[in-house]
């Protein structure tokens, strides 16, 4: 017994002391791990806070101007300068500068280093603008639709009598069902991408002539036609009013059902062309046009979201349709 | 002596009695209802799992996203070449179609040409609008969900809804600038050449561009996608990195959560074992170790609880022990003390244990001493009467010698010489008589004096013996 005591007296030390000794060496070895954890967690945190972090801003030219300029159609202006507010608000250092001036004019200036983005309602012809990084982003779709003078009372022209009225063949509304009243015709200027669709979609290539009054502006033909007895002009839906009368053609009005169907011809894609790819503020603006807020934005103002044409492009049976006329 | 040095060491034992155990318990854990290895085992064989299974995924996610990215680009490779083959197609539409217009309008004319031409051109317009819906009905983003999602997840949400636009663009105009064509055609059917040719200057050469340059920016944008493709690869590469960091300690959080288990049916119990030793070490010899489980600590705990139960019961049946050798020792004092004096007939009861052969061993060796006592008595005491009858006879010689002396001094003549010499001697002799008894009697009083402390240290030393206790 008293030997036994001893042995538990001489051996009680040791053990402690291997018992501390491995519960510090536990207590460092895990201490090791964990830190050897955060630092990879750190280290790959980094490496994808690196890779998204703060995109630089930047304009073009090599310059550091935080400045993004938006020249063009001015179908689109009424969306683009919203946007751009609100783009300015969530990004205060970038100040958006939007101009019109018509669809041409915005191919021009983003061709020519004067814009960042060139707001257009036509494409860009391959041959007038041939540089390879002139690039393409549909924003939305807007439609157009022929407004007359609010006593001119008929609801529809066809398309043989818009053609008719555009070439000056007939000149009075009681040609085509309408009161006796001479017709004025208020086209855009030939910058205009809004006449170049007219053209294209309705009058089937053929150019205006008579008479016509040529406003600079969506809003300005809006103005002539509401103040000018006989008039007919076009513009985008996003502008309609009550000065006004809008009429459908071919017994179709301007409608989103109607476009997506195919009935509709008169509208066009909302493009805004860039040169410099991959810029950060004019990657971030045309990513900001893509978002649900600016699309929302976008069919409140009377345009319909690039979303919607989803299901057309899928669907080629009114295409094939089409073709087979 | 040992019992002295532990009850010394063991002060709380002899303090009280044993009333209550005193257990130290411990969380109870499943774990140790296993055996050690195969505890072990599951301790190892966890985290090696959680190790597998993390290298499964990411293995998976690894050959998921090859695979992905390799369909991806092969699907963007055939689209992008159909595209372009598309593109071919347009150019060689349009000028087809300036061959058609330039000879409707040539003098020298043929119908037979004129149906070459438009067979060649609707030829194709066919293979042109075939291609045109095989790619929107098959390589479209939005018809391959997988790669929308992985263009969502690395940022790019509106690649697919943009794609879709350009392809409906793409449709659109080539659909207006085949309305264009067969707005030529019907011009030449009527015979109308020279309307033919200015349909196709106003409308067809404006469509052709436009359908042109619709396809090119839906070309365009396709061969964008690579550098998408790239981003959403570096994504997933990402995903990939953060799942092996999850993983990683998932299996440190294993290895961890086991060691810690293992730590807690292992090393805590051999501390609390350990403990329990010390415990006893510094006397609490009631300190148990709680027996939990079935494993092998658990047997050892349960050998140890044995023995520290033996060691106390064999300390009670020593202290027994030792009470009742102190009581047999202060009978036997007792019985010592009747012992004093010149009695020393001892009445020590006889029984077989210790104490009692202890007991008789001591009346042994008193009677033995008693008879050794009364021998020597017994040879003192003629030793006394010699001594004392050759001192008395001693004394009359000396004194018969002297007398003849002094009356041979006063009578005698030359003869008186011898008798004084024969005095002389005698008296010599009567002086050395003298001398021997008074050296005996000298041992004989030693020997009384030699027997009287003997007995006083006897009582002496059984006084001490039963102070000490």
């Amino acid at each position: 017994m008293w030997v036994l005591s001893n042995k538990l007296r001489l051996t009680t030390p040791s053990q402690r002391t291997a018992c501390v000794g491995f519960a510090q060496r536990f207590r460092s070895s895990t201490l090791a791990v964990v830190l050897f954890t955060l630092a990879l967690l750190f280290v790959g945190c980094g490496v994808s806070s690196a890779d998204h972090g703060t995109p630089s801003v930047q304009s073009t030219g090599g310059s550091t101007s935080q400045h993004l300029r938006l020249v063009g159609s001015t179908a689109l202006l009424p969306l683009a300068a919203r946007a751009g507010d609100l783009f300015h608000q969530q990004h205060p250092d970038i100040q958006v500068n939007v101009a019109g001036g018509g669809s041409v004019t915005g191919l021009q200036a983003v061709t020519n280093h004067q814009a960042d983005i060139g707001d257009s309602d036509i494409y860009a012809d391959p041959v007038t603008y041939p540089d390879p990084n002139l690039t393409d982003h549909i924003i939305c779709v807007v439609a157009f639709t022929l407004i007359v003078d609010p006593q001119i009372t008929i609801p529809s022209l066809t398309s043989q009598q818009i053609l008719a009225i555009f070439t000056g063949k007939v000149t009075n509304w009681k040609a085509v069902g309408g009161p006796d009243q001479a017709i004025t015709t208020v086209i855009r200027p030939n910058t205009s991408g809004t006449r170049a669709l007219f053209r294209k979609y309705i009058l089937g290539g053929a150019e205006e002539s008579g008479k016509p009054l040529t406003s600079d502006s969506s809003t300005g033909v809006l103005d002539e036609v509401a103040h000018t007895p006989g008039a007919i002009g076009y513009v985008t839906t996003s502008l309609l009013n009550s000065t006004v009368r809008a009429i459908g053609i071919d017994g179709v009005s301007a409608t989103e059902q109607n476009i997506k169907n195919g009935k509709y011809k008169f509208w066009g894609y909302e493009h805004m062309y860039t040169l410099a790819n991959g810029v950060s503020p004019i990657t971030s603006f045309l990513d900001f046009m893509q978002t649900a807020e600016i699309q929302h934005l976008a069919q409140q103002l009377g345009y319909i979201s690039v979303n919607g044409l989803e299901a057309q492009a899928s669907i080629p049976s009114s295409v094939k349709e089409q073709n087979t006329r | 002596m040992v019992l002295c040095a532990f009850a010394v060491r063991c002060p709380q034992m002899y303090g009280s009695q044993p009333t209550k155990e005193r257990i130290l318990s411990r969380t109870h854990n499943p774990l140790i209802t296993l055996p050690i290895a195969q505890r072990l085992v599951l301790g190892f064989l966890i985290p090696a799992l959680i190790a597998a299974l993390a290298s499964s995924i990411i293995g998976i996610q690894s050959m998921q996203l090859l695979s992905q990215e390799s369909a991806f680009y092969q699907n963007l490779f055939q689209s992008y070449s159909s595209l372009t083959t598309g593109n071919n197609f347009l150019q060689l539409m349009d000028f087809q179609m300036h061959t058609l217009t330039t000879d409707a309008t040539a003098s020298n004319s043929s119908p037979n040409q004129l149906a070459t031409d438009q067979k060649a051109e609707q030829g194709l317009a066919t293979r042109y609008d075939v291609l045109l819906h095989a790619y929107v009905q098959r390589d479209l983003l939005i018809q391959h969900p997988e790669h929308v999602a992985l263009f969502d997840q690395a940022g790019h949400a509106g690649l697919a809804a943009q794609q879709s636009a350009l392809a409906s663009s793409a449709l659109r105009t080539w659909n207006v600038y085949h309305d264009a064509q067969s707005a030529v055609f019907q011009q030449i059917q009527h015979g109308n050449a020279q309307a033919a040719q200015a349909v196709e200057h106003a409308q067809g050469e404006l469509t052709y561009f436009d359908a042109l340059s619709a396809l090119r920016q839906l070309i365009q944008f396709d061969g964008r996608l690579t550098a998408f493709v790239q981003d959403a690869t570096a994504l997933q590469g990402r995903n990939q990195l953060i799942t092996t960091l999850v993983a990683i300690v998932l299996v440190l959080l294993g290895i961890g959560l086991m060691g810690g288990l293992i730590y807690g049916t292992l090393v805590r119990r051999l501390q609390q074992l350990q403990r329990v030793a010390q415990a006893v070490q510094e006397g609490h010899l009631t300190t148990r170790i709680m027996v939990d489980g079935r494993d092998e600590i658990t047997a050892v705990s349960a050998s140890v609880n044995t023995m520290l139960d033996t060691m106390v019961g064999l300390l009670d049946e020593t202290r027994m022990q030792r009470d009742a050798l102190i009581q047999a020792a202060k009978r036997l004092f007792s019985d010592i003390r009747l012992a004093n004096g010149s009695d020393f007939d001892v009445s020590t009861a006889v029984t077989n244990d210790p104490i009692g052969m202890l007991g008789n061993a001591f009346h042994f060796t008193v009677g033995r001493f008693r008879r050794f006592v009364l021998r020597t008595q017994r040879t003192i005491e003629p030793l006394e009467a010699i001594s004392q009858q050759e001192m008395e006879l001693a004394t009359t010689f000396v004194a018969t010698a002297r007398h003849l002396l002094r009356e041979g001094r006063a009578t005698s003549d030359g003869t008186g010489i011898s008798v004084q010499e024969i005095t002389r001697l005698t008296e010599g002799f009567a002086q050395e008589v003298t001398m021997l008894a008074q050296r005996l009697r000298g041992i004989t009083q030693e020997m009384h004096a030699s027997l009287t402390p003997f007995r006083l240290e006897v009582i002496e030393r059984s006084q001490r013996f039963t102070e000490s206790r």
